[in-house]
C-alpha cells in the first residue's frame, strides 16, 4: 500500500470515516502474527507405544528425545518467553503453534507447547537435562493422514518460564514422521 | 483490540467527533506496535562451556549438538555461528532501531565458579586449509551478565537495548559470543542460549 492513507491539506479535512480507516490499518501491525523463535523439528520413528518427544532447532539427533532423558539438554530445545516482551498497552498477547509433519503412514500426532517443569542436574561433567514437561499450554492435532500444514489456535500468552515444542505420537512400529513446528505470537 | 474509538459526524452536518484526546489516544496505541520487542528468531544461538575451559570469548553456534568455539584459536571453521543483520530491513524513520539479546543459562551440579557475559560480535575472517574461520571479534552490543552462577540454575536475562545506524553492520558477519572470566570449575557444564529481539523506538 502507499505510506499515507490520505494526505492532507486545507481542503481536505479530517473524515471520521478517514479515522476509522487509520485505525484499522495499524491494527494489524499487532494483530499479524510474528515468529518467535526458530522452528523446532524431529524425525520421528514411532514404537508402536506413546511417546511425547521432544523437538530441536535442527533435525540432527531430535530422534526420541523424552523428557526425563539424561541427553534432553536444554540447548536447541528450550526457549523463553516473557510476556513482557510483547505487552502492548491493554492488549492481550497471544501465542499459537504453526506445525508441518510428513508421515510415511497416519499416526497419532499431537504437537503441544509445554513449559519445562523441572530440571535433572546431570551427573558429575554432563549438562543438566529436561526432566519432566508441566501442563500443555496449547497444541494442534493431526485428525488422521499425517500430512501437511496445521496452524493451532491462538491463545492467552502463557507466564513466563522456559517452555520447549514436543509431539506426542502412537503408530504402528517404524513408521516415520517428520516434524516442523514453530511458536508465533501477537497482540490484540 | 477495538479502535480506540470508533468516529462518526456528529448531529449537525460536518460537525466532527474527533478531540485532540483521541488523537493522543491514537499515537499512544500505534507507537506500541514499534516499541515492542519483535523476535528475530532466525537468529538464535546456543553452546555449551565444559569443564576446564579457559578463559576467552567462544562463539555460540545455531547447530545442535553445539561445541561452543573459542576465538581466536578456534578449531572447527565457520558454520553455523554467524548470521548477517540488515538494518535497512528494519527501518522505520525517524525512529531508532535497536537490538538485544535474550538469554538463558543452565547450570549442572556443579558452579562453574566463572561469570559469563553474552554479546554481539562483529566477527573478522580468515582462511585456512580451504575452510572459514573467525580470526577475531569485536564487540557491538555487551550482556546480558549471569555472575557467577550457583550450581543446578535455570535463569534467564535480557541485555539492555542497543542502537544501531549508519549502515554499519550491513555486510559484516556477527556473532553471538560468550565471555567467560576464568577457567570454568572441573564437573561443571554450562548451556548458554540466546537470542535476538529489535524494536524501534
Amino acid at each position: 500500500m502507499a505510506d499515507l492513507l490520505q494526505i492532507f491539506g486545507n481542503a481536505s479535512p479530517l473524515s471520521p470515516a478517514f479515522m476509522n480507516a487509520f485505525q484499522d490499518d495499524y491494527e494489524q501491525a499487532f494483530t499479524s502474527w510474528r515468529d518467535m523463535i526458530t522452528a523446532r523439528q524431529a524425525t520421528i520413528n514411532t514404537t508402536g507405544v506413546t511417546l511425547t518427544n521432544m523437538l530441536l532447532n535442527t533435525g540432527a539427533g531430535a530422534d526420541r528425545i523424552l523428557a526425563g532423558a539424561t541427553t534432553a539438554v536444554m540447548y536447541g530445545r528450550v526457549f523463553y518467553i516473557d510476556p513482557a516482551d510483547y505487552t502492548a498497552g491493554s492488549r492481550t498477547t497471544q501465542v499459537r503453534i504453526v506445525a508441518e509433519a510428513y508421515g510415511t503412514e497416519s499416526i497419532g500426532l499431537t504437537i503441544s507447547l509445554f513449559p519445562v517443569a523441572t530440571y535433572g542436574p546431570g551427573a558429575a561433567g554432563q549438562p543438566s537435562f529436561i526432566n519432566t514437561l508441566g501442563t500443555v499450554v496449547t497444541s494442534v492435532t493431526y485428525p488422521g493422514a499425517t500430512s501437511g500444514l496445521l496452524v493451532g489456535p491462538a491463545v492467552t500468552c502463557p507466564a513466563a518460564g522456559h517452555y520447549v515444542l514436543a509431539a506426542t505420537n502412537s503408530g504402528s512400529n517404524n513408521s516415520r514422521c517428520a516434524i516442523n513446528a514453530r511458536v508465533q505470537v501477537r497482540e490484540v | 483490540m477495538a479502535r480506540v474509538k470508533s468516529f462518526v459526524y456528529g448531529p449537525g452536518s460536518g460537525t466532527s467527533t474527533l478531540l485532540p484526546a483521541d488523537l493522543n489516544s491514537i499515537e499512544d496505541a500505534y507507537e506500541l506496535g514499534f516499541s515492542t520487542w519483535k523476535d528475530i528468531g532466525v537468529v538464535e544461538r546456543h553452546g555449551i562451556i565444559g569443564p576446564g575451559s579457559v578463559a576467552g570469548t567462544y562463539l555460540l553456534s545455531g547447530a545442535s549438538p553445539a561445541p561452543a568455539l573459542i576465538v581466536p584459536t578456534n578449531t572447527q571453521p565457520l558454520i553455523t555461528q554467524d548470521f548477517e543483520f540488515d538494518e535497512d530491513a528494519f527501518l522505520a524513520a525517524p525512529r531508532a532501531t535497536f537490538i538485544r539479546l535474550r538469554c538463558s543459562l543452565f547450570t549442572n551440579g556443579t558452579a562453574p565458579g566463572a561469570n559469563f557475559t553474552v554479546s554481539v560480535y562483529n566477527a573478522s575472517l580468515n582462511t585456512n586449509g580451504g575452510f572459514v574461520y573467525v580470526s577475531s571479534v569485536g564487540l557491538i552490543a555487551t550482556g546480558p551478565v549471569f555472575t557467577a552462577p550457583a550450581l543446578n540454575t535455570q535463569t534467564q536475562a535480557v541485555s539492555a537495548g542497543v542502537q544501531i545506524s549508519g549502515g554499519a553492520f550491513i555486510g559484516v558477519p556477527l556473532v553471538i559470543g560468550v565471555l567467560v572470566s576464568g577457567t570454568t570449575a572441573a564437573n561443571s557444564q554450562v548451556q548458554i542460549i540466546s537470542r535476538l529481539q529489535m524494536r524501534q523506538v
